[in-house]
């Protein structure tokens, strides 16, 4: 895969860069900074781009807010968002759409599920750190109230962006128990049933998203 | 040259003949041997009537004054040059004189009728009164004709009027000279009363230096004869008298003429007239006392002198206080006005239904200077304020009055120029209203010191927000980028073992070791200051309930509001989450509810529990109370027992 990197901390971009360049991954551009970040997009079109959301020039949110321009230019362009805390401002407008991640930065530290993500992400589906969807779920909890306790660990795990079987696999039930979970999950949400399992997860974040922040 | 000056002149070779020939009749070979000291007191109006002539020019006190000397002079050089007639050289012309001279003292009263006519700027009070004018030199002629007419039956000398008038006319032409000289006398006199009661201020207060020597010349008239009368002194008793004619007149008229608000005349005159009348009621009360007590116990009783002297000093104090009030109101009415009103405010303030700020406004009315400001020292600071704590600068054509309390300087009084008596009517005020000034200027440095500590407390507050901000970027920034680096770093150096190496199991325990500090980093970056605050004060409360064991339900709307600022939203979120953490540790609460609602200009949060209640009301809630003081905000606790605690807090949404 071809990745640029936008991280403004040199140790953690070095480090970054040859974890991915190890995994075989050709890492086309790095940028210290949000502003040099759309030009090098332009310039490389990579099939993945990884960007830090604290960033220069105002060291606030600068990388996510970069991450909205690119999508209003490309709106397929996969990207994958790190951070050092939980933070959802920016990212619930953009975990709706697909070919988006959003980690933890201390994630990059369990290689195996870091590279799975990344490559979800530039697949075009998700990858979401169980923290952020504690989060987002969190902001809607008047409604998810609802919801039992497993259906609440089914919901994250599907926002996190795993399939049915891998949620499954993690819960130690049967793929049909999940799919009896997500069905009462939509039923209390009130959310109209579609066939596609990755549009469900969307749909569920839509509807987070529109709650109150 | 004017009238004025020329008339000045005349009046002055008058007096300069006069001396001259009172000298030289006393010392000449008339060798009269008469000459008293008063006559040379005769250049203190003459003296007095030139300095006015030049200070004053055009004051028709000027030419008064010097005829009034010339008058006092001219008489007696008449009878003396009539009396040389009868001394071996006698002068030429003396019979003549001798015959004028028998009836020539009302000449020595026509100055001072003329000075009170025309005193203190020569225009009569009326047409009518020009006929005073000429009455004045008239009637002195007439008495003078009449006595040098009848001087046959009355002179006890043998002496011989030109003219025999029949004996049945000469009772009645005297008496009718002389009571037109009474009548002329008493219209002068009321021509200053009538003056006084039509005139402004200016010529009411040179009345009163006029009125003032009037009231010392009577009293030490009527003192003097009481001493004679008695047999205590001879005739040299009335030689006060005469020097209050001679000097105090006079010199009192040309104060009034040159500087009539040289000195508080209203309060002199109102002090004497309430010092005389004092000790005339005093008196005559010992008088009666003594009299009445010396009937009961004997003319000759020493512990009946010493009784009624006594009960007469009892009375004299609250007495002369009731006198001295009585006529302050009377001649000296600006200020018992002045005083009365002021007084009137000071207690308003006393009682709290007057500001003691409007203190401008009072003295402004009290002495109707509506340009009359007032201000105050700024307490530490330099420079002056006004009276709302605005800086100030005197008007520069003001008259400044410093304002003083022992060492401290007060303020500056600024009143609009205009006359001394204006500048002491408000001196009188200001220093009247010293109270109420003085707390205005305390009022106004407390205020200015809760401002500034207000403004020292908001900007701590602030920069230990900042702080807060910059140590929670710093462990986000380095410490935990450091650490996942370094993490990274680990990771790669694993990929290059082969797989079954011993040291990988290591390497992977190190990695978790590290990811471990990275999460307690990370929540040591949340207590010092909670990154969900990025995303916004409603989010962060959001968040806060998903870490609690209870339910926690969260209604907080603040859209519509501008985004609050850090400190707020700090202070807000931690308030809560503080309550919150009570709530869960003290009060075993089932469920808490957490409400924010912006409000106007405040931002009102309600932490309420259905735990036990009858939480501390006080010492639990310091450290929350502070932290809610800190910005200004309010905090209110009701905890009953058995109906749960609520925390209601209202923050000012300005800090």
């Amino acid at each position: 895969m071809r990745v640029v990197i936008a991280e403004d901390s040199v140790l953690f971009r070095e480090g970054l860069v040859r974890l991915l360049t190890e995994s075989g991954h050709d890492v086309v551009a790095t940028v210290g900074d949000a502003d040099a970040l759309p030009a090098a997009m332009r310039e490389h079109r990579p099939d993945v781009a990884v960007i830090d959301v604290r960033m220069p020039p105002t060291m606030t949110d600068d990388g996510a807010r970069a991450a909205q321009t690119i999508r209003a230019d490309h709106p397929q362009q996969p990207i994958l968002l790190l951070s050092q805390h939980v933070e959802t401002r920016h990212s619930v407008n953009l975990v709706s759409t697909g070919a988006f991640g959003y980690l933890l930065k201390d994630r990059v530290l369990r290689v195996a599920d870091f590279l799975d993500a990344l490559t979800r992400v530039a697949a075009g589906g998700s990858a979401l750190d169980p923290q952020i969807v504690a989060a987002l779920l969190t902001s809607g909890r008047s409604l998810l109230a609802a919801l039992s306790t497993r259906e609440h660990e089914v919901l994250a795990l599907t926002a996190e962006g795993h399939s049915n079987t891998a949620i499954a696999a993690k819960l130690i039930v049967s793929e049909r128990t999940v799919e009896t979970h997500m069905r009462s999950i939509f039923q209390r949400l009130q959310l109209a049933e579609t066939p596609d399992s990755h549009r469900r997860v969307l749909a569920v974040l839509t509807y987070l998203r529109s709650q109150p922040m | 040259m004017n009238r004025g000056r020329w008339s000045a002149l005349a009046a002055t070779a008058v007096c300069l003949a006069s001396w001259a020939a009172l000298a030289w009749a006393a010392l000449g070979p008339a060798r009269l041997g008469d000459i008293s000291a008063v006559y040379a007191l005769g250049a203190v109006p003459l003296g007095l009537g030139w300095l006015l002539a030049v200070r004053a020019p055009g004051s028709p006190v000027s030419p008064a004054l010097t005829w009034l000397a010339a008058s006092m002079l001219a008489t007696p050089a008449v009878e003396s040059w009539g009396r040389t007639a009868a001394t071996g050289s006698p002068w030429w012309g003396s019979a003549v004189m001798s015959v004028i001279g028998a009836g020539a003292w009302p000449w020595q009263l026509v100055g001072f009728m003329a000075l009170l006519l025309v005193f203190p700027d020569g225009r009569l009070p009326g047409r009518r009164w020009a006929a005073v004018g000429f009455a004045i030199p008239v009637s002195a002629l007439l008495v003078n004709a009449a006595f040098v007419l009848t001087m046959n039956y009355h002179d006890p000398q043998p002496a011989h009027s030109p003219v025999a008038v029949p004996e049945p006319i000469w009772a009645p032409l005297l008496v009718g000279a002389l009571l037109l000289l009474l009548a002329v006398v008493v219209t002068c006199v009321a021509s200053v009363v009538v003056r006084y009661r039509a005139g402004d201020d200016r010529t009411r207060q040179q009345l009163r230096w006029l009125i003032l020597a009037a009231v010392v010349i009577v009293t030490l008239m009527v003192a003097s004869w009481v001493v004679t009368s008695q047999g205590w002194l001879g005739p040299e008793a009335y030689a006060g008298f005469l020097l209050g004619i001679v000097v105090l007149l006079p010199a009192a008229v040309t104060v009034a003429v040159l500087r009539h608000d040289l000195f508080e005349i209203d309060r002199i005159l109102s002090d004497s007239v309430a010092w005389i009348l004092t000790t005339a009621v005093a008196a005559l009360a010992l008088a009666l006392v003594a009299g009445g007590i010396g009937y009961l116990v004997g003319r000759d009783s020493r512990a009946g002198l010493t009784g009624s002297v006594f009960l007469v000093a009892l009375a004299v104090l609250p007495l002369h206080r009731a006198i001295h009030r009585a006529v302050a109101r009377v001649i000296d009415r600006d200020r018992a006005v002045i005083l009365e009103r002021v007084q009137q405010f000071v207690e308003q303030v006393r009682d709290g239904s007057a500001e003691p700020e409007s203190v401008e406004t009072v003295l402004r009315a009290t002495v109707s200077d509506p340009e009359l400001t007032l201000l105050l020292t700024d307490v530490g600071g330099s420079g002056y304020v006004d009276l709302t704590g605005r800086p100030a600068a005197p008007a520069e054509d003001g008259v400044r009055v410093p304002l003083r309390t022992a060492d401290t300087d007060v303020g500056l009084l600024v009143v609009s120029p205009g006359s001394m008596r204006g500048l002491r009517r408000a001196r009188l005020a200001v220093t009247a209203a010293r109270l109420p000034i003085e707390v205005s200027r305390l009022r106004l440095g407390l205020r200015r010191a809760l401002h500034e500590v207000d403004e020292s407390r908001r900007r701590l507050v602030t920069a230990s927000a900042q702080e807060r901000r910059r140590l929670e970027r710093d462990l986000h920034d380095g410490a935990q980028q450091q650490l996942i680096a370094l993490g990274m770093q680990l990771r790669s150096a694993q990929r290059r073992l082969p797989g079954a190496h011993p040291v990988n199991a290591e390497l992977d325990q190190a990695v978790e070791r590290i990811e471990h500090a990275v999460a307690e980093l990370r929540r040591l970056a949340n207590g010092v200051r909670p990154a969900t605050l990025d995303d916004g004060l409603a989010a962060a409360l959001a968040r806060l309930s998903a870490d609690s064991p209870v339910p926690v339900d969260v209604d907080v709307e603040l859209e519509g509001a501008d985004m609050p600022s850090e400190v707020l939203m700090t202070t807000a979120y931690f308030v809560v989450s503080e309550a919150v953490a009570n709530a869960l540790k003290h009060a075993r609460a089932q469920r808490i509810r957490v409400t924010a609602r912006h409000s106007g200009p405040q931002l009102h949060i309600r932490v309420s529990d259905d735990g036990d209640g009858g939480a501390p009301t006080e010492s639990g809630l310091t450290a929350l109370r502070d932290r809610v003081g800190s910005i200004g905000g309010l905090l209110t606790v009701t905890s009953a027992p058995r109906t749960g605690t609520t925390i209601e807090v209202v923050l000012p949404c300005a800090s």
